[in-house]
């Protein structure tokens, strides 16, 4: 065969129809419900959700890092060309932190309170590189540390976490993850507890290390500013699933899901003086519905949406949606037979009006992007 | 150790002073309150007999007079003679400590040992058949009452299966202080699993144990190194003065297994009425209740740096 080999190589992560459920006293939480994405190395995605919106169960089935009560009932997650789920412990620990890393929301109570900031980056290391020494170690986490915006490293690698800063930890906490440079780093909002401009300095790091490392990012985020400043592709969640995806012009210009274009609307703005929030509640992932699990709250509900989910649809170039409203439009227009869904074919359409609105959000990114950084 | 720690530990043994202080002086006049006296007893003393005796001990002056020569006496270790065995008092509890010591010391580390490690198991297990074992078994040792299972272990370890001595002396040694250990023990170390278990759970759904999985550490070392230590916060400041309380509380075990420790010496001065001993004892136990609550301070702010000694 002379095909090259880098041709055929599948991306560096592979998750298919992913299904997870957390067992509670009320019942069956399904939280995850045939997700299915996948992840090129040195690109950075996007997930984006309100809350419940299985955007983190996603990300810790991946790591197999899920609550006692959480199951991964079916799907596939292949990383680097090896299935993950029902791989065993031993091996699950060699990719955890060091092939796949991950960091999370609150920094605060991400590191130990009793153990020092360098006891938990040495440990980071000597768990998977047991043959290097202390010393070793400790450079290598001085270097880390140093490379994450620190001032005075080695005074650092003493202190405890109640003595930093919530952005300084969480640039201990982004040091720990890449110190064994991960080929992907699962990033769980990592910005939602800390301050804008802390914010900003945080995103701007991770967007050097990623091109340093040049690995793989999923950002995990309900704040669309977030998105829009770092990201290459977007997945949109709902209720476990994936409804809407593309790269980021794609979904901030031509949002096609209802659901995307509440999330848009709801942004304030300064010139607004009313906030749109998204009407309703999320849904009750105890009792999910048949159809389409927005329909509820969806004002272009139409019978269907009650009683079939809808298949994904291609949109744009990479732009795909699962909305039977869109398949409507397309049908109307011609532009989709009913019967065959295409692949793939971009609709010629004007720009919605929301989008005039997140030229704003994604200059103002930029802006905030640009920051100096004051430790 | 800095001046800080110097200074905090100058303040705690100032107020160490004034605990006592408070004890000497609650202790004198609850004593007094107690209708009766040294000297009262079934035979028939003359009134002449009795107030020689009073006169002996110091018992005739007025009770302000008495109250300040006991705050001397405790104060300068001194407490005098027991008045109904004649001997020092310092030197019956010179004599009677290191038995209820040791035996404290070790249904304590027992206690401890297994405490924190069928709390951990009960954790790591929760709700499943080893946790609910471990919990009844606790709950039941928790509430029952130290002279029933005394008297149980008595009746059944010593009088059916024959396997230790019901009584301590000096010929039957060390083994007779086994059942007794282990009376005591019992309590503390189903408080110290309930301990553990509860903040066990609570370290457990912490973040930085979340942390320490995505690392790809281990489980033992997730549960030993990052859970545990946070754990057994709770566990540090019950152990200081639950080791006073065992010496104190081991009263009732040391009488049902005469062994002629400490804890006997206390209940048996408050029903003689035997002024000096129960002062002696009472002060004694005192300093060593205030020594472990230091001591119990100190170790849990080396567990948790966060916490500052002031």
């Amino acid at each position: 065969m002379d095909v090259l080999p880098q041709e055929n190589k599948e991306p560096m992560l592979v998750v298919k129809d992913l299904h997870v459920s957390f067992a509670v006293m009320a019942g069956k939480v399904e939280a995850v419900n045939g997700v299915s994405f996948s992840l090129e190395k040195g690109k950075i995605l996007g997930i984006v959700g309100e809350s419940g919106s299985g955007k983190s169960v996603t990300n810790y089935s991946i790591l197999q890092i899920l609550d006692k009560n959480g199951h991964i009932d079916s799907g596939s997650i292949r990383f680097e060309g090896k299935e993950l789920i029902g791989m065993p412990e031993k091996e699950l620990r060699e990719i955890r932190g060091n092939r796949i890393a991950m960091i999370f929301q609150d920094p605060m109570s991400g590191l130990n309170p009793v153990y020092t900031i360098g006891n938990q980056l040495i440990e980071a290391i000597r768990t998977h590189d047991k043959k290097i020494s202390k010393k070793q170690a400790f450079d290598a986490s001085v270097e880390m540390l140093r490379k994450v915006g620190f001032n005075e490293p080695e005074k650092r690698m003493k202190q405890y976490p109640f003595e930093l800063s919530g952005g300084m930890l969480q640039r201990a906490m982004i040091a720990m993850a890449l110190v064994m440079k991960p080929d992907l780093l699962i990033a769980d909002e990592p910005t939602t507890a800390l301050d804008v401009t802390i914010q900003a300095q945080i995103l701007d790091l991770l967007k050097d290390l990623q091109k340093e490392y040049g690995m793989g990012i999923i950002m995990i985020t309900h704040d669309l500013g977030v998105i829009a400043q770092i990201c290459d592709e977007v997945d949109v969640m709902y209720a476990g699933r994936i409804v809407e995806r593309g790269t980021a012009d794609e979904i901030f210009y031509h949002p096609a899901h209802e659901y995307t274009k509440g999330l848009l609307a709801s942004v304030p703005t300064l010139e607004e003086k009313e906030l749109n929030p998204i009407k309703g509640n999320p849904v009750n992932l105890l009792d999910l519905p048949k159809g389409c699990a927005f329909a509820p709250r969806c004002a272009k509900c139409m019978e269907i949406c009650l009683k079939e989910y809808p298949d994904e649809i291609g949109v744009g170039p990479t732009h795909r949606v699962s909305c039977f409203e869109e398949v409507r439009k397309l049908t109307e227009e011609g532009i989709i037979d009913p019967m065959l869904p295409p692949q793939g074919k971009k609709p010629t359409k004007a720009p919605s009006p929301t989008s005039k609105k997140f030229e704003k959000i994604l200059t103002k990114g930029l802006e905030t992007g640009k920051e100096e950084k004051n430790v | 150790m800095n001046t800080k720690t110097l200074k905090y530990i100058l303040k705690r043994i100032l107020m160490a002073f004034i605990t006592i202080l408070a004890v000497i002086t609650i202790t004198f006049w609850s004593m007094q309150a107690i209708p009766g006296g040294p000297f009262t007893s079934e035979k028939a003393v003359s009134s002449e007999t009795l107030a020689r005796l009073n006169a002996l001990y110091g018992l005739d002056q007025p009770k302000g007079v008495q109250y300040l020569n006991y705050l001397k006496a405790s104060l300068s270790w001194n407490f005098g003679y027991s008045i109904k065995n004649s001997l020092p008092v310092m030197t019956i509890i010179q004599q009677d400590f290191p038995l209820s010591g040791i035996m404290g010391c070790i249904a304590l580390l027992l206690a401890l040992f297994f405490g924190i490690l069928l709390g951990s198991l009960a954790a790591t297990h929760q709700n499943k058949f080893l946790d609910r074992l471990i919990m009844v078994l606790s709950t039941a040792s928790v509430a029952m009452p130290s002279f029933i299972i005394a008297t149980f272990f008595l009746l059944f370890f010593c009088i059916q299966l024959k396997w230790f001595p019901a009584s301590y002396s000096a010929i039957n040694g060390p083994k007779a202080l086994i059942l007794p250990t282990l009376c005591l023990s019992l309590y503390p170390m189903a408080y110290i699993t309930r301990l553990t278990r509860s903040s066990t759970l609570d370290v457990l759904n912490q973040d930085y144990i979340r942390t320490a999985k995505a690392k790809g550490l281990t489980n033992s070392k997730i549960l030993f190194k990052h859970a545990l230590r946070n754990s057994l916060t709770p566990v540090i400041t019950y152990v200081g003065p639950e080791f006073a309380y065992i010496i104190t509380g081991s009263l009732v075990v040391e009488q049902i297994f005469a062994v002629p420790g400490i804890g006997r010496d206390f209940t048996q001065s408050i029903l003689n009425r035997d002024y000096p001993l129960i002062m002696g004892t009472t002060v004694f136990l005192t300093y060593l209740m205030v020594f472990m609550l230091l001591l119990s301070d100190i170790l849990y702010k080396v567990a948790n740096p966060k916490v500052e000694l002031d």
